[in-house]
């Protein structure tokens, strides 16, 4: 038995540090004042670092990473709080669109692709009901509008599900296609989502094997989600940690008050239990898979929100400005913990499927 | 043992609401429901201001002297209660709540001439320089100086979280007139005018992208020794006093219901996306059920408290259980609300304010646009006014004996 990281995946990890070291709070904020909220240059100086690539397979010129050897990634930038949008302009098209020649494009940085997959009034559900396709002389036509696209202000290309005869398919649709509106919006991590409107709009045949290429993505996006929010929390209890035993109040640091200590331990078990939670779905067996990653989004996801509000209640006003990393770390948190999906959500599929 | 108001009550309540029903225009209405800070913009609260004002109903914690509309504590309470029935805006308390009880309690006739008409007509705006960036809630190991230079005090040091201080030409603040006493006995209480070079003021952004608190940095600022309350040294007692009067006599219980009311009207539109509306997902149903429960609970300790003060009793330490009941109580009632709206619970504007005409377009709905910011400025209710941890201790301490 061994819980060590291998070589590979700790220079992975190295790479991560060294690149999100230079993300402090006031480069954040930078970042997010530019169009979009979003900064091409460092996606690209990521992409030059092989972290979109390990998503990829080598049949598709990517790295072909494990689920654990991404999952190191995810985590690596959670507790660099990288503001670039791995997980959901990287990771998830590269498995999405896997088998085609856009992934070359993906992995090098040059083209950003969004995953266009909720829909207005149906919450969490997973199926294309609105957004519709039918074949069409030279293609298909696919209307409808899809909600909280991720990354989807900047996109160059989208990933979108669509009702095909019954059966929810995805579909390639760049964003200069005719008949292809985009409304950009605001979200809580300080991104750019997007309301993606299509009208008619003539594409090519859906993504080959469709259901099952969704469902597996989804399935590791929601890995992803749980380890990027791992990465959070401890980071976001690292740096409350060193604040409590700094900052004085009452002559001595706060870390000597006996309530603040246990609060504190109430925490550290939170961020125990997280990691060993992560590991445990990591090897978890294919035939399980599905329903061990949704278990264990519901768990991380409800921790890492504890852990989140811990840390902004012992930081006091600081903690709710956004000057610190706290905030910045719960509000991706709370983006993530309903990615594909909120820990109520989760944990009801995860019941049912037990 | 019963639960009823008198007929003499009921019959006040009927006024209230009558008033309310007439005054409170959709402008108002809308600015109130439609911001999710902790305070309200002036432009709206200023117009709901002079509206109380002229019917004399502004200053219901002030003695009829100074201008209060001489109140029971019955009907302060149902004021107030009607006031979060009808969805009113909430007027700038730092003035009418804080320091013009204080003034009241503590000027002299001259600073009460000159101050409480000028709070009352709107004229003066203030905020408040309590906490400082090395003191949080331990406030009494405050260092902000104020020197007296013949008929004037000279103060440097700086304030931290003085809410709207970017719209106040007051300020009211704790200062150290005396570097060698002890810490509580070298504190006052003086009033500085904030239209001066000696201050400057900057933003703190909140993590809800909203700009309501502030810095507010003293460089040899002037204040006439006219503007010190009570005397040199009194000024924890008085802030002791002030802090008392933010968290006694609560009506915090009505407000929780009125949004859970409005959070259980939203599950039954909501889509659950499995089987119709949310409300029939056992798991949110049972969270509004719960926080109902929890709620109702606790207007039943605000009543009993008020059931006391009617008698003539002070509140005491009660109040401290009051804050950490209904600062928990809204925190998971704003949780929730995030949660009802799903996806469309994640956006976070990043103008303001929400509503009028500059409001940027909501996705889903503006309630769902509201949610985001309301949750993240609500984590500061466990934080301002003496932090959860602070008022446990101070319940263990007095009520526990602990």
């Amino acid at each position: 038995m061994n819980f060590d990281l291998d070589e590979n995946q700790s220079l992975f990890k190295a790479a991560v540090e060294r690149f999100s070291a230079s993300t402090d709070i006031p480069a954040r904020l930078r970042t997010r004042k530019l169009d979009g909220g979003f900064d091409r240059a460092r996606w690209k100086e990521m992409a030059e670092l092989g972290l979109i690539a390990l998503a990829a397979s080598e049949v598709d010129g990517g790295l072909g990473g494990s689920s654990l050897d991404c999952a190191v990634v995810a985590q690596a930038l959670g507790r660099g709080q990288a503001v670039e949008p791995w997980l959901e302009c990287g990771f998830l098209p590269a498995r999405l669109l896997a088998g085609t020649s856009i992934v070359e494009s993906i992995i090098s940085g040059e083209t950003l692709a969004a995953f266009a997959f909720a829909e207005a009034g149906r919450r969490y559900a997973m199926d294309a009901v609105q957004v519709r396709a039918r074949k069409t002389a030279g293609g298909y036509l696919i209307s409808g509008e899809k909600q909280f696209v991720l990354g989807g202000a900047t996109a160059d290309l989208f990933v979108v599900t669509a009702n095909l005869d019954g059966r929810t398919v995805a579909f390639v649709v760049p964003k200069d296609a005719k008949g292809v509106a985009v409304k950009a919006f605001p979200v809580v991590d300080g991104s750019f989502a997007a309301v993606l409107m299509l009208h008619d709009v003539l594409v090519e045949a859906p993504l080959p094997n469709g259901t099952e290429r969704l469902d597996k993505a989804v399935d590791d996006g929601r890995l992803m989600a749980a380890a990027e929010m791992t990465g959070l929390a401890h980071r976001v209890f690292d740096d409350t940690l060193d604040y409590v035993k700094t900052r004085e109040q009452f002559g001595q640091p706060l870390g000597r008050f006996q309530v603040i200590q246990h609060n504190m331990v109430g925490g550290y078990k939170k961020v125990e239990l997280m990691e060993s939670a992560l590991y445990r779905a990591l090897l978890a067996q294919p035939e399980n898979w599905a329903n061990e990653m949704r278990g264990l989004k519901a768990f991380v996801g409800e921790a890492a929100i504890a852990v989140a509000h811990l840390a902004v209640q012992m930081h006091g006003g600081m903690g709710t400005t956004d000057e610190l990393g706290i905030g910045h770390g719960l509000k991706r948190i709370m983006l993530l913990s309903k990615l594909f999906g909120d820990p109520a959500s989760d944990l009801a599929a995860f019941a049912r499927a037990a | 043992m019963d639960m009823n108001f008198s007929t003499e009550d009921l019959a006040f309540r009927d006024t209230v609401r009558d008033f309310l029903g007439k005054k409170l225009n959709a402008r108002l209405r809308e600015g109130a429901a439609n911001t999710p800070s902790v305070f309200t913009e002036p432009d709206i609260t200023r117009e709901w201001q002079s509206i109380l004002y002229e019917k004399g109903w502004l200053a219901s914690s002030w003695p009829v002297e100074d201008g209060g509309p001489g109140w029971t504590p019955m009907q302060k309470y149902l004021f107030e209660k009607e006031c979060a029935i009808a969805g009113t805006p909430a007027l700038p308390i730092l003035g009418l709540r804080l320091v013009g009880p204080v003034i009241c309690k503590f000027g002299t006739p001259a600073q009460k001439a000159y101050f409480l008409p000028r709070i009352l007509s709107g004229e003066d705006y203030w905020c408040q320089g309590y906490s400082e960036p090395g003191s949080g809630s331990d406030l009494a190991s405050l260092k902000t100086r104020a020197v007296r230079q013949g008929d004037k005090y000279i103060i440097n040091g700086s304030k931290i979280w003085t809410t709207h201080a970017h719209h106040a030409n007051w300020i009211f603040a704790l200062v150290r007139t005396d570097a060698d006493a002890k810490k509580q006995e070298g504190i006052s209480f003086l009033l500085i005018p904030m239209d001066q070079s000696g201050i400057s003021v900057t933003p703190i952004i909140t993590m809800a992208n909203e700009h309501e608190v502030n810095a507010t940095f003293f460089d040899n600022a002037e204040s006439s020794v006219e503007n010190l309350i009570g005397a040199e040294g009194q000024g924890w007692t008085i802030a002791k006093y002030l802090l008392e009067n933010e968290r006694g006599g609560s009506c915090a219980a009505p407000s929780l219901l009125v949004s859970l009311d409005r959070l259980e009207e939203l599950a039954k539109s909501l889509p659950s996306g499995v089987n119709g509306a949310l409300i029939h997902d056992p798991v949110i149903a049972q969270r509004i059920a719960k926080l109902r429960l929890e709620t109702q609970a606790f207007e039943t300790t605000e009543l009993r408290i008020l059931a006391e003060l009617v008698k003539g009793r002070p509140a005491g330490p009660q109040t401290s259980l009051i804050k950490l009941i209904s600062s928990n109580l809204r925190q998971s009632i704003q949780q929730l609300e995030v949660d009802l709206f799903g996806y469309d619970g994640l956006q976070l504007p990043v103008s303001r304010p929400l509503y009028g005409n500059e409001a940027p377009e909501p996705i889903g709905s503006r309630e769902a646009q509201l949610a985001m910011p309301r949750y993240l400025n609500g984590r500061a209710y466990t934080i301002f006014g003496g932090s959860n941890e602070v008022q446990r201790t101070i319940i263990a301490k007095q009520v526990l004996g602990l």
